[in-house]
C-alpha cells in the first residue's frame, strides 16, 4: 500500500484538486485506492457528494476506537472509496496531542486499510502542526502543489529543510506547479524545464484551468466530466510522473 | 458486515421493464446503458473450475487486449488480468495471486472454450439528495451459443443484480426490501454459468481417469471383466482427441493409463477370456502403450523444468534453456507420430475390434477355468497371489541389495494395486481404502527412487543427442551435470526410506486386513 498525500501550508492552491483527480485516476488505472479527506471543510467529500460526517466523530476514529471500515464510503466510481471529512476535525491538533504518539495514530489508521487498498491519498488542511507531523509520518510521497511565485518557493525550501532535518527518511517530496498561468512572464520563467530541473520540481505540471473550478458545480473529478480538456491531460500527465517515481 | 450483492432470476412473467419502471417509480434514480458484453467462458477438459465451487475464465475481447475474468458461480469476478491473447495455461498469466489460485485449481491443464456469453445490462442508479449513487440495480438480458459454426444463440432468463454501495448499508437494505417485499422477487443463489453450460449442451461431467466399476460379486468373471475393460476403453476414447491435438499433456497421460491398466488385466486376469484374444490384444496394446511412450516421457521431462531450475543456483537457471529447446522439439516430433498413428487402420481397427468382443455376449457354458466364476472369487484369489509375492519379494530385500529387486517389485506392487483398485467395489470400503492407501505409501517410495535413476539416465542420453545435433552448450552440460547429481541424492535418500515403508506396510493391522480380505479358505487352491 502507497500513501500519496496532497499537502501545503498554504490554503487555495490547489491540494483537494490534486487529491481527487489523481485518486480517480488511480482508479482508473486498477488500483484500489481510498481518499482520505483530512481537511474540516470536507471539499473534497463535497466533490464526491457525500455527507461530511463521520459515525462517532473523528476523534473516536484517530484513537482507533472507530474501525475505519465502518465510516468508509464508496464514490460512484469503481474502485475508489472516500473517508470522509467530519468537522470535528477542526481540532484534530488538540485530538492528538491528548493521545498517546500523536506522530504515528494516522499511520496507525492507515495500517488497519494494508490488504484493502493499493494506493491511499491523503487531501490535508493548510497548516503545519501535529497533523502535519503525523501526516509526515504516515505518507510515503507528499505531492506539494505549489503556485509558480517567489514565496511560494520560499515556502517550499523551507518545507524540505524542516524535513531535511526532522522528518522521517522515507518520505519523499514531489513538489510541482499548480494554476500554472502562461500569459504571466514569471510564470513561464519560472515554469521552464530548466527550471524546474534546477529547483528539484516534477517536469510535469497543472495549467489555471477554468474546468477545475467548475468541479465543484459538477460534483465529480475533472477527469469524469472534462476528460479531453488540456487540465485533465495535465493531471493525467502528472499521474504518470508520480507513479513512475513510485513504482522504481 | 458489509452486504453483498443480491441476484434476482426474472422468469417468463416478470418483464425487465415494468420492473424498472417501478424502481424508478419509488426511488430517486437515474438511467444508464453499460457497454455490452461478449465473453467466452473457459474450464478444463475435466471441469476443474465447476467443481471447486463453481466458476469459471471469461475471456472478452477488447480494444487491443483480452480482459480475462475468473468469475464465480454467481458472476462475481475474483480475479482479472488483461493480456493480449486468451490464455490457454494458468502459466499465460503473469506472476501473481490470479496465476497462483489459477495453477492450484487446473495445474497444467488446458482452458478450453466452451460457450459463448452475452450479457447486456441496462443500470439504475438509486440516488440521495445529493444525486450520490447509494445502490444499483442492474438489468441482464443474457444469451448464450456454442462456440464452432452452426450454433444458435440461446436466450437465457433475465437476472437483476442489486449491487450495493460502500457505507451505505441502509440505503441498499431499502432496496432489497422493496424489490423482496414490494416487487416478490426471489433470490436466486444458482449456479447461473451450469444454466448456460446446459442450454448448449455442454454438461459439467465428473470425470476420473480411473472409473470405478460398481461389480456384482456373484456377476460371471468374463462378464465382469469386460464391463471393467469397457470402461477403460471409454476413458481412452474420451481422451482420444486431446491426445492427437496435443491440447495439454494430461489428454496423453489419461489415454496412456487406461491402456496400461488394459494390459494388466489382460495378463494378470488369467483363464478368463479365450488365449488367442488374450494374446492378440496383448500384442496390440502393447504397440499401442509403445508407441506413446516417447511422447509421454518428453512431456514429464517438460512438466518438470520448473522443478530443474529451482534446484540450480539463480545465476545458472538460464543455462537449461538449450535442454528445454531440445525437450520442445523433440516433443513436438514424436507428437505428430501419435497423431499419425491414431489415424491409422490398425489403430481404428483395434479400437472397433476390442469394443466389439467386449460387447459381444459371453457363451453360456465355457471350458476355460475361470470364465464362469464368480467374480468375487477371482478377484479374491489373484490379489491374494499378487499381495504374497509382494510381501515375499519385499522381505527379501536388505539394505545391501541392488536395485534392480527394488525396480522388480514396483512392477509387482503396481500389478498388486491394480487389481485392488479393478475389485475394489466387492470389498469393505472402510477396509480396502486403508490398504490401498498403505500400498501407495510404499508404491511413492519405490517410484520416486525409481524416478530418480530413470531421470539420471535420461539426462545422460539428452546431452549425449544435444551433443550429436550440435545444440549443447558447455554450461547447459554443466547444469545438466549438477541437476544428476542432486538426483542421485535424492535416489539415495529415497532407498534409505524404503525399508520403513515396507514396514509400515506390512504392520500387523495391514496384513490382518489383507488376510481377512483376501486369503482364500482352508481347502481351496
Amino acid at each position: 500500500m502507497k500513501v500519496f498525500s496532497a499537502y501545503n501550508i498554504k490554503g487555495g492552491v490547489g491540494k483537494t484538486a490534486t487529491a481527487v483527480n489523481l485518486a480517480h485516476l488511480s482508479s482508473l488505472a486498477g488500483r484500489r485506492t481510498l481518499l482520505w479527506d483530512l481537511d474540516p471543510q470536507g471539499a473534497a467529500t463535497f466533490y464526491f457528494r457525500i455527507r461530511a460526517e463521520i459515525k462517532g466523530g473523528g476523534g473516536r476514529l484517530i484513537r482507533g476506537k472507530t474501525d475505519p471500515d465502518e465510516v468508509i464510503r464508496g464514490t460512484d466510481f469503481a474502485g475508489l472509496d472516500l473517508l470522509p471529512a467530519d468537522f470535528s476535525y477542526r481540532n484534530l491538533d488538540q485530538k492528538l496531542e491528548r493521545s498517546k504518539k500523536p506522530s504515528k495514530r494516522l499511520a496507525r489508521v492507515l495500517a488497519r486499510l494494508e490488504d484493502e487498498y493499493d494506493h491511499v491519498y491523503l487531501d490535508c488542511a493548510p497548516s503545519i502542526s501535529t497533523v502535519s507531523e503525523s501526516i509526515f509520518v504516515a505518507s510515503d510521497y507528499l505531492l506539494v502543489p505549489t503556485i509558480p511565485t517567489t514565496l511560494s518557493l520560499r515556502t517550499l525550501s523551507q518545507l524540505r529543510k524542516h524535513l531535511a532535518d526532522k522528518g522521517p527518511r522515507r518520505l519523499e517530496v514531489l513538489p510541482f506547479f499548480c494554476m500554472v498561468d502562461r500569459r504571466k512572464w514569471l510564470h513561464r520563467e519560472i515554469c521552464s524545464p530548466e527550471s524546474k530541473e534546477r529547483l528539484d520540481i516534477l517536469a510535469a505540471d497543472i495549467p489555471y484551468s477554468s474546468y477545475v473550478e467548475r468541479m465543484g458545480v459538477r460534483r465529480a473529478p475533472v477527469t469524469v466530466f472534462a476528460a479531453s480538456t488540456t487540465a485533465a491531460h495535465a493531471y493525467v500527465a502528472l499521474w504518470r510522473e508520480i507513479q513512475s517515481r513510485a513504482d522504481r | 458486515m458489509a452486504p453483498l450483492p443480491a441476484s434476482y432470476l426474472l422468469g417468463g412473467t416478470r418483464d425487465p421493464r415494468s420492473i424498472q419502471a417501478a424502481v424508478s417509480a419509488r426511488f430517486s434514480t437515474a438511467r444508464s446503458k453499460r457497454p455490452r458484453i461478449r465473453a467466452v467462458c473457459h474450464d478444463t477438459f475435466d471441469w476443474r473450475l465447476h467443481h471447486s465451487g463453481g466458476g469459471a475464465i471469461l475471456v472478452e475481447a477488447g480494444l487491443g487486449d483480452k480482459s480475462v475474468r475468473w468469475t464465480t458461480a454467481r458472476g462475481r469476478v475474483r480475479y482479472r488480468a488483461n493480456l493480449p491473447e486468451a490464455p490457454k495455461f494458468a502459466w499465460d498469466l503473469p506472476q501473481g495471486d490470479f496465476r497462483e489460485k489459477l495453477t492450484s485449481v487446473i495445474e497444467m491443464r488446458r482452458l478450453l472454450p466452451i460457450a459463448a456469453l452475452e450479457v447486456d445490462a441496462h443500470e439504475v442508479r438509486i440516488l440521495d439528495e445529493a444525486r450520490k449513487t447509494v445502490a444499483r440495480v442492474r438489468l441482464e438480458t443474457r444469451s448464450v451459443a456454442p462456440l464452432g459454426k452452426g450454433g444458435r444463440r440461446q436466450r437465457l432468463p433475465a437476472i437483476l443484480r442489486a449491487v450495493p454501495v460502500r457505507g451505505y448499508d441502509d440505503d441498499y437494505a431499502e432496496l432489497i426490501a422493496f424489490l423482496e417485499q414490494d416487487l416478490e422477487l426471489e433470490p436466486h443463489d444458482g449456479d447461473e454459468l451450469l444454466a448456460a453450460y446446459e442450454a448448449v449442451g455442454s454438461a459439467p461431467m465428473k470425470y476420473s481417469s480411473k472409473p470405478v466399476a460398481q461389480l456384482d460379486p456373484e456377476q460371471r468373471a468374463d462378464d465382469a471383466m469386460k464391463g471393467i475393460l469397457l470402461a477403460l476403453l471409454d476413458t481412452m476414447l474420451l481422451n482420444e482427441s486431446g491426445t492427437r491435438e496435443d491440447l495439454d499433456s494430461e489428454f496423453l497421460h489419461d489415454f496412456r493409463v487406461s491402456v496400461r491398466r488394459t494390459r494388466s488385466a489382460l495378463s494378470q486376469i488369467k483363464g478368463v477370456f479365450p488365449e488367442p484374444v488374450v494374446l492378440r490384444f496383448k500384442r496390440e496394446f502393447s504397440w499401442l502403450g509403445g508407441l506413446t511412450g516417447p511422447t509421454r516421457d518428453l512431456d514429464v521431462y517438460l512438466l518438470k523444468m520448473p522443478a530443474y531450475k529451482a534446484t540450480l543456483p539463480e545465476s545458472v537457471r538460464n543455462d537449461l534453456v538449450p535442454l528445454r529447446h531440445f525437450l520442445e522439439n523433440h516433443q513436438r516430433i514424436e507428437q505428430r507420430k501419435v497423431a499419425r498413428s491414431l489415424g491409422t487402420k490398425r489403430y481404428r481397427t483395434l479400437v472397433e475390434s476390442w469394443r466389439a468382443f467386449l460387447e459381444s455376449p459371453s457363451p453360456e457354458a465355457s471350458d476355460l477355468p475361470w470364465a464362469t466364476r464368480p467374480i468375487h472369487e477371482v478377484a479374491q484369489r489373484r490379489i491374494w497371489k499378487a499381495y504374497r509375492r509382494v510381501v515375499k519379494k519385499g522381505r527379501a530385500i536388505t539394505p545391501a541389495t541392488e536395485a534392480g529387486a527394488l525396480h522388480r517389485l514396483r512392477i509387482d506392487c503396481k500389478k498388486l494395486r491394480y487389481l485392488m483398485e479393478f475389485f475394489r467395489s466387492l470389498f469393505d470400503a472402510k477396509s480396502m481404502g486403508i490398504i490401498i492407501k498403505a500400498l501407495k505409501q510404499l508404491q511413492d517410495n519405490l517410484g520416486d527412487f525409481n524416478d530418480y535413476e530413470v531421470q539420471q539416465g535420461a539426462l545422460v542420453k539428452f546431452a549425449h543427442q544435444m551433443v550429436e545435433e550440435d545444440i549443447a552448450t558447455v554450461e547447459g552440460l554443466m547444469a545438466m551435470g549438477r541437476l544428476v547429481e542432486h538426483l542421485e541424492e535424492g535416489q539415495a535418500q529415497e532407498r534409505q526410506l524404503f525399508h520403513e515403508k515396507f514396514r509400515a506396510f506390512e504392520a500387523p493391522a495391514n496384513r490382518e486386513r489383507f488376510r481377512s480380505l483376501f486369503k482364500p479358505s482352508k481347502g481351496r487352491p
